[in-house]
């Protein structure tokens, strides 16, 4: 990793300089512009950084080098899925004639691309045991919005109006509560046991004729397997709800398991996390939605449908129940791609081995952590695709807490696991290895943990620093909240 | 813009097609066809261009009405071989 920390491109400008190259070549540019009237165009010109071409690639490859990715570091960042994308998926999905297609050329036009997202729809149904899906949403929480608009314009086509209430129980993801109140609903929260399962007797007095549904994360943010879902489900459609499955991760159950045939009837799928596909940066995703057979004319709209042997998108006309577009064309074209070669590369056996990896290396990470000292958050629970261990006794007896360890973690070239997720577990980490890390890598880990252990033990004040090797050292992060600055500003700038 | 001022400037010149709209543009321009702009886009289509946004669903107003652009990677040849082959399409019917 680089350790200096870089300039912005501003710094680097100097006035004239330029990259001519790229310029179009218009020679009555300035004329056209005088069609415009006067008052709306500038009257200075926009404060644009003027560099070459090399200053650009120097200055842009040393920010890339001021990154953890997952291309240079282990990542076990809890709930997101880092694991390796593979270059073919990027390579196929680079295609000149997908990257060129316009997404409102006919369909006539786009056969190649509209069958990849045709079986992509179909892979993805077959994977979850839903009846149908819409590739429609651009994130989780878009997915997630989708979901919860479908089952509240199911409870509004059958008239049952009073259905406004969605239960979410603590071990939910944190964006659940959120997606519902967006949509309208009313949240009723209901604890988890001591186990990590649903408490069945809390969610029988939650569930009445006001219940639209349940948002449901399994295996849970408390990384393991909901094992009561059979009961759940017959406790909420008894009450005339509907269940919706947060398939943020789909990682453990891979291959294994179908929300379809555990009785959801909605779901959306983080395809950047379980189907390989690069998430950093906030983005772009991609959050399918599933459904089952009563929600499927709710879907959000285009969906792909095939004709003969052809393909074309289904739109309102077709889909006149349709909760409607959620983005501007058909979703992230260049992540459902990745994801649909992904799938295709992986196959039905590489799809089972997935959620046997992700469990066995979770596991194995898992033993190996209690080995070293380390307290596990359900020490009597199997771990899925990811586990909790908590800090909670080496907070109290060191004064070391979960984030000390998760800083110094970066000093020893490891990305830190999620911290303080879910809420619920004091001092935690929820670490998540996923498949495609290898045994010694996983053993690098322990080591590098065993370490920062030993330091808690005998130099706490180490762990508070840190950390030491990175660009910057720890820093301020309520501050940073709080106190947003995210443009530049030139250092001699009134403004 | 300046590549989509050539475009219109040469399409109005084609018989059967107007230019919607005097104010100014920036890089896309309406203009209106004497007949449905779907079969119009088919033809165009089967001479390997894709010429432009059938607004009839979404603009009905304005009757048979395609929404062109022409951006700074398209040379003068191309825009040429455009009004060419939209030129025989509506000589042609």
């Amino acid at each position: 990793m680089n350790q200096t920390l870089e300039k912005s491109i501003f710094e680097y400008s100097q006035p004239g300089r330029g990259a001519l190259a790229q310029h179009p070549p218009v020679a009555d540019g300035a004329a056209v512009l005088d069609t415009l009237p006067p008052a709306l165009r500038r009257r200075t010109p926009p404060r644009l950084p003027e560099v070459s071409e090399l200053d650009a690639v120097r200055h842009f490859t040393r920010l890339s080098q001021l990154n953890f990715s997952i291309d240079t570091n282990f990542y076990p960042l809890g709930s997101c899925t880092m694991k390796y994308n593979p270059k073919a998926c990027n390579q196929y999905a680079m295609l000149p004639e997908f990257l060129a297609r316009h997404p409102l050329a006919p369909d006539t036009q786009g056969q190649g691309f509209l069958s990849c997202m045709f079986e992509l729809q179909e892979m993805l149904k077959e994977v979850t045991g839903m009846k149908a899906v819409s590739l429609n949403p651009m994130a989780g929480a878009h997915g997630e919005f989708a979901g919860v608009a479908m089952i509240r314009a199911y409870h509004r086509a059958r008239g049952d109006l009073a259905r406004n209430e969605i239960i979410v129980p603590e071990a939910a993801h944190g964006t659940n509560p959120a997606t519902a109140t967006m949509c309208g609903c009313v949240v009723k929260e209901i604890p988890v046991d001591a186990q990590g399962d649903v408490d069945l007797e809390a969610l029988a007095k939650a569930v009445g004729p006001n219940t639209a549904g349940i948002m449901l994360t399994n295996p849970s943010t408390l990384g393991v397997f909901e094992r009561k879902i059979e009961a759940v489900a017959k406790l909420v459609h008894g009450a005339g709800g509907l269940l919706y499955y947060d398939g943020a991760n789909l990682n453990a159950i891979l291959g294994k398991v179908r929300p379809g045939d555990m009785g959801f009837d909605v779901i959306h799928m983080n395809l950047h996390k379980t189907f390989s596909t690069p998430h950093g940066g906030g983005g772009p995703g991609a959050g399918a939605v599933g459904v089952s057979a009563r929600l499927e004319p709710f879907l959000p709209v285009p969906v792909v449908g095939r004709e003969g042997e052809g393909y074309r998108w289904l739109s309102e006309a077709d889909r006149p129940q349709s909760i409607g577009r959620l983005s501007a064309f058909m979703g992230n074209a260049g992540v459902l791609l990745r994801a649909y070669v992904y799938m295709r590369m992986l196959g039905r056996e590489g799809m089972s081995r997935v959620g046997e990896y992700a469990t066995l290396n979770a596991n194995y990470l898992m033993a190996r952590l209690r080995t070293a000292g380390f307290d596990l958050a359900y020490p009597t629970r199997r771990a899925s695709h990811e586990f909790i261990i908590t800090m909670k006794r080496q907070a109290r007896e060191l004064n070391v807490t979960a984030m000390d360890v998760a800083k110094r973690l970066l000093d020893y070239g490891f990305h830190a696991p999620t911290t303080y997720f879910p809420l619920l577990v004091p001092e935690c980490l929820l670490i998540e290895p996923t498949e495609t890390e290898s045994r010694e890598t996983l053993d690098a880990f322990v080591e590098s943990m065993v370490a920062i252990l030993g330091e808690a033990q005998t130099d706490a004040a180490r762990l508070k620093g840190a950390p030491y090797t990175m660009p910057v050292r720890r820093l301020d992060d309520v501050r940073a909240a709080k106190q947003l600055e995210l443009t530049w500003k030139p250092v001699n700038s009134a403004a | 813009m300046a590549r989509t001022a050539e475009l219109v400037s040469t399409l109005g010149q084609i018989k059967g097609v107007r230019v919607a709209f005097a104010g100014s543009r920036f890089h896309e321009a309406v203009v209106l066809l004497d007949r449905p702009a779907a079969a119009v886009l088919r033809q165009l289509e089967a001479q390997g261009i894709l010429g432009g946004v059938d607004l009839a669903s979404d603009y009905p107003e304005l009757g048979p009405a395609l929404l062109v652009c022409a951006t700074e990677t398209k040379t003068t040849a191309d825009l040429q071989r455009f009004v060419d082959s939209l030129r025989r399409v509506l000589e042609a019917a």
